[in-house]
């Protein structure tokens, strides 16, 4: 669990953090994001001691940040970077077994564990792993910072707009297999993007901040139906009811041939281009029911 | 393959060709017949070349041991006031030649292997240290974060990443260094230090044609060939990282 | 941002400590003995007065700069532990800075004259006698450097009118040296002494030096310059005009003149003409020739650099606006060629200068004969006499193409290709 209480810190004249408080709890994916200079990338990178807070304090564990030795803190939280920064004179498995390495693991397990991993990113280990960083696309370089950051097995993993520098479809991708890697491992996860799509999508609670300042902590459903103020408001847009059936989860919808699972959006779509009165959706629990217009207005509007 | 050794191989045969005295004798007295002698008769040329190669040698390898350690220095957090000086300061001594610095060495350390050593190593020390500060400082501060976030303590960072990422600029460093220590060195036979020099100021001493030549192109092929083995390293170099 | 560490100023201030204890004069009774040296407080109370007020002036410098223990910084220390930033303002800082450099500056030649003048008072300085400077004084002058270097910095970070405080200060120092300088008690430095003794073959050499490396700079250009183009041109021709002038410059010096003595030696011995137009084995024939040949890559190679630097979109504009190739030439490629071309003369002329002193080992004259002979004898003061001009020569011609550099790129940041 990671614990923000009046966090401050400032850059010569600018405030880029004021009196944060925000708790991440263990197991979920807390996105941070807003407008350029809002202060996120600064607050992420709290954790991890790369910058220090002029005051306040974080808690990682119940343990403040300053009772860590920043290295050992370091070597139990991975860090995915926009730009990947993966070492250029090293292998992808030598990369990717940076951390194991400086745990001291022995060699073969080393290997062993990037194979594994670069299997988890959807990397074929075999072709990968002897491959060179200036050999690889955007993509692939962008899952090979993730499997690097895995490696330790780190309860937290900080990531700072890990999805930015690739096309739209790329992103979409690696988007879907980071989830279905969330699912299965579980991790604490801080993530910071400008992309509200991707913060709803991934985010289990997102903080909304702007010029240093929290302004709404809470669940997409929660920022979309009660947007805290008129910044929130208009920060997630003019289709806000949009974006609020987007995160209504649907098991199945007939007639839709997307990846991943469906949501009320598609359910929208799907009956408009259909041209039909009414759409077949199975819910999460199990239950099905054909769905029309003012049936799916009453899911989110109630 | 064959190809990329053809230059080292007739490097090498030219070196052997002046050094050693059975060939060197029947091809100078076919150029230069009218000299009196042909060879240099009081240190053998191997030994020449022996003292040469040693001399610059150990004043490149100090001065790479130095400069790799006072440009790690000035480019840690609590140097980096030091490196405009530093800057500035190899950029002046750029500007003031060898041989004077070779020449100067002489009141502080009298003649002979001493102050060529000395003179060599201050030389050698600039291209050197130079190179390790830009090497180090163009490293993305992008890579040198993501080794930190990693969990990499300073030493293991300078070690695993900045060292191996600087390394093809520094070795053209000391590459520079070296080709300048074996040219210098030739000079050094002026104050007493031996080495090939001392074939070619004996023959300009004493007229003979044999001689010169015979110092001249022992004395350039061998920093052809010191050349030419870092020009194979930093091959290698690129090779393995870029 | 430039960091405000005080490493530097501590590299000022404790060379200038040290050379109080060392020797700063030393007497010798002619140009081959040793001499025996005299350190500062032995020349009488008013020069241990003058260290003394070295101490007091260095530790004000010191605790201003460096700022009282405790005083809170900016940034990253919450703690308010003490940091070496100091609460010092700005302009005080220049100002102290200022007044250290000049002093440095002036101390040494201050105290050089005062010791040659206890020394000639004293009746020791005989008919043949000199006075060289020692390692305090030395170590002074680099004290001043480094002090020069930092205020330099300095003033050109700060604000607009501190601007003034370096130039007035180089100016103050320069005069006040230069008033110390022409007394007559300088007549009895070792230096001056070996020049008034053969000035005239002096002035011979400083000409004989500047005229050979002019040339051979000249004459690399001429050849240089069309090499470049050439090479330009032919992309195929590029790698080998590149590569057989690197290996030229591989060559050291002495080796190239031996190389080039024996068939030169050979031609004029064969061809009677040659010789009596004065080309010859030894002497200006083959120092002109290798000096040339060295000059030859930095000036080709930044000629292609230049010309390949010009971007592609300039290029095009230019021929889109219905440029003939000469005219492409004369309007874009040069001008925008030329800083970096005068970039590889710069470096070629520098390692003239340098190159022309082994000259003089193979009679071609300069003022590397003086540093020779100088060995030869074993009188370190006439190889003095010849390395410090060709130093200060290098210098001169590294700055005035700086300049020029710096005008043909319209006062833009200077373009450093090459070397």
């Amino acid at each position: 669990m990671i614990r923000f209480t009046d966090v401050s810190k400032a850059f010569g004249a600018v405030q880029a953090v004021s009196e944060l408080t925000l708790t991440v709890e263990n197991g979920t994916v807390c996105v941070l994001i807003g407008p350029s200079g809002c202060g996120k990338s600064t607050t992420l990178r709290m954790i991890n001691r790369l910058i220090e807070p002029d005051s306040g304090t974080i808690e990682v564990d119940e343990v403040a940040l300053r009772d860590y030795d920043p290295a050992e803190l370091r070597l139990r939280t991975g860090y995915v970077i926009q730009s990947v920064g993966l070492l250029p004179h090293m292998s992808v498995w030598q990369n990717i077994a940076l951390v194991p390495r400086l745990l001291k693991w022995t060699r073969n397990r080393r290997m062993d564990r990037a194979d594994e991993l670069l299997d988890l990113v959807g990397l074929d280990p075999a072709t990968y792993r002897e491959k060179y960083p200036r050999q690889l696309s955007g993509g692939e370089a962008q899952r090979v910072g993730v499997a690097r950051a895995l490696a330790a097995d780190p309860p937290y993993l900080l990531m700072d707009e890990p999805f930015g520098a690739v096309d739209p479809l790329t992103r979409g991708v690696l988007q879907q297999a980071f989830k279905e890697i969330q699912a299965r491992l579980k991790k604490t996860v801080v993530l910071v993007t400008h992309d509200l799509d991707e913060a709803m999508f991934l985010g289990d609670r997102i903080a909304v901040m702007k010029e240093g300042r929290l302004r709404q902590f809470g669940t997409s459903a929660e920022l979309l139906i009660q947007p805290a103020d008129d910044f929130v408001a208009d920060f997630e847009g003019t289709d806000r009811m949009i974006r609020l059936l987007n995160t209504v989860p649907l098991k199945s919808l007939t007639g839709w041939n997307g990846t991943g699972s469906p949501t009320l959006r598609d359910a929208l779509n799907e009956l408009l281009q259909s041209g039909s009165a009414t759409v077949y959706v199975v819910h999460p629990d199990g239950r099905g029911e054909h769905l029309d217009f003012e049936g799916i207005r009453r899911m989110v509007k109630p | 393959m064959i190809r990329k050794l053809r230059r080292p191989a007739i490097l090498t045969v030219l070196l052997v060709a002046t050094v050693v005295p059975t060939v060197y004798e029947p091809v100078a007295k076919i150029l230069f017949p009218f000299e009196s002698a042909y060879v240099y008769p009081r240190i053998p040329m191997l030994q020449l070349l022996g003292q040469h190669v040693v001399l610059s040698g150990i004043a490149t390898a100090a001065a790479a041991l130095v400069g790799m350690l006072v440009g790690i220095i000035v480019t840690r957090p609590r140097g980096v006031s030091l490196i405009p000086l530093v800057r500035d300061l190899a950029a002046l001594a750029q500007t003031v030649p060898p041989v004077a610095v070779l020449v100067l060495a002489v009141p502080l350390f009298g003649f002979g292997t001493k102050p060529t050593v000395f003179a060599l190593f201050l030389f050698s020390l600039l291209p050197i240290l130079g190179n390790t500060i830009t090497g180090l400082q163009q490293i993305d501060s992008g890579l040198l974060e993501a080794s930190t976030a990693m969990g990499m303590r300073p030493w293991r960072r300078l070690v695993l990443t900045e060292l191996p990422l600087a390394a093809p600029v520094i070795i053209a460093g000391v590459r520079t260094a070296a080709v300048i220590s074996v040219g210098t060195a030739t000079i050094g036979a002026t104050i007493g230090a031996g080495g090939l020099g001392v074939v070619i100021i004996a023959g300009l001493v004493r007229d003979n044609l044999a001689f010169i030549t015979a110092g001249a192109l022992s004395a350039a092929m061998v920093a052809l060939l010191v050349d030419w083995g870092f020009q194979m390293l930093t091959d290698r170099f690129i090779d393995l990282s870029s | 941002m430039e960091r405000a560490g005080n490493a530097p100023i501590f590299l000022s201030i404790i060379p200038a400590f040290v050379s109080v204890f060392l020797q700063f004069v030393i007497l010798r009774p002619n140009r081959i003995a040793d001499g025996t040296g005299y350190r500062l407080l032995e020349f009488g109370p008013s020069a241990a007065a003058w260290a003394l007020l070295l101490l007091p002036l260095a530790g004000a410098l010191l605790f201003v700069v460096l700022g009282a223990p405790g005083s809170p910084t900016g940034n990253n220390s919450p703690t308010g532990k003490w940091s070496p930033t100091g609460t010092c303002s700005p302009t005080w800082r220049l100002g102290i800075l200022a007044l250290w450099s000049v002093t440095v500056t002036v101390l040494p030649w201050l105290l050089f004259q005062r010791g040659t003048a206890v020394l000639t008072q004293r009746g020791m300085i005989g008919e043949l006698g000199r006075v060289t400077p020692g390692a305090g004084f030395w170590l002074l002058l680099l004290s001043a450097l480094v002090g020069w270097h930092e205020l330099s910095r300095v003033s050109r970070v700060s604000q607009n009118r501190s601007q003034l405080v370096f130039p007035v200060a180089a100016v103050t120092a320069f005069v006040l040296v230069a008033l110390l300088v022409v007394q007559p008690a300088f007549r009895s430095v070792s230096y001056v002494v070996e020049y008034t003794v053969r000035s005239e073959r002096f002035i011979q050499a400083l000409f004989e030096h500047v005229l050979l490396s002019g040339t051979a700079v000249g004459l690399a250009c001429l050849i240089g310059v069309p090499a470049g183009m050439a090479a330009y041109r032919h992309p195929r021709l590029r790698e080998t005009i590149l590569d057989a002038t690197s290996t030229i410059q591989t060559i050291p010096s002495l080796a190239m003149f031996g190389l080039l003595i024996a068939p030169l030696s050979t031609l004029s011995r064969a061809v009677p003409a040659l010789r009596r137009a004065g080309v010859s084995g030894v002497g200006v024939t083959p120092a002109l020739i290798a000096l040339t040949l060295y000059a030859l890559l930095p000036v080709v190679r930044n000629t292609v650099t230049g010309l390949l630097v010009v971007p592609l979109e300039i290029r095009e504009s230019g021929r889109a606006m219905g440029m003939n190739r000469r005219q492409l030439f004369r309007m874009v490629e040069v001008p925008i060629a030329l800083p970096v071309l005068l970039g590889g003369v710069r470096t070629a002329a520098v390692q003239a200068v340098g190159n022309t002193t082994v000259a003089g080992l193979i009679g071609a004259g300069g003022l590397g004969w003086f540093v020779f002979q100088g060995l030869g004898q074993a009188a370190t003061d006439l190889v003095v006499l010849g390395v410090i001009p060709i130093v200060i020569l290098a210098v001169l011609v590294d700055r005035l193409f700086g300049v020029l550099q710096r005008i043909s790129n319209h006062g833009r940041v200077e373009v450093e290709v090459a070397g």
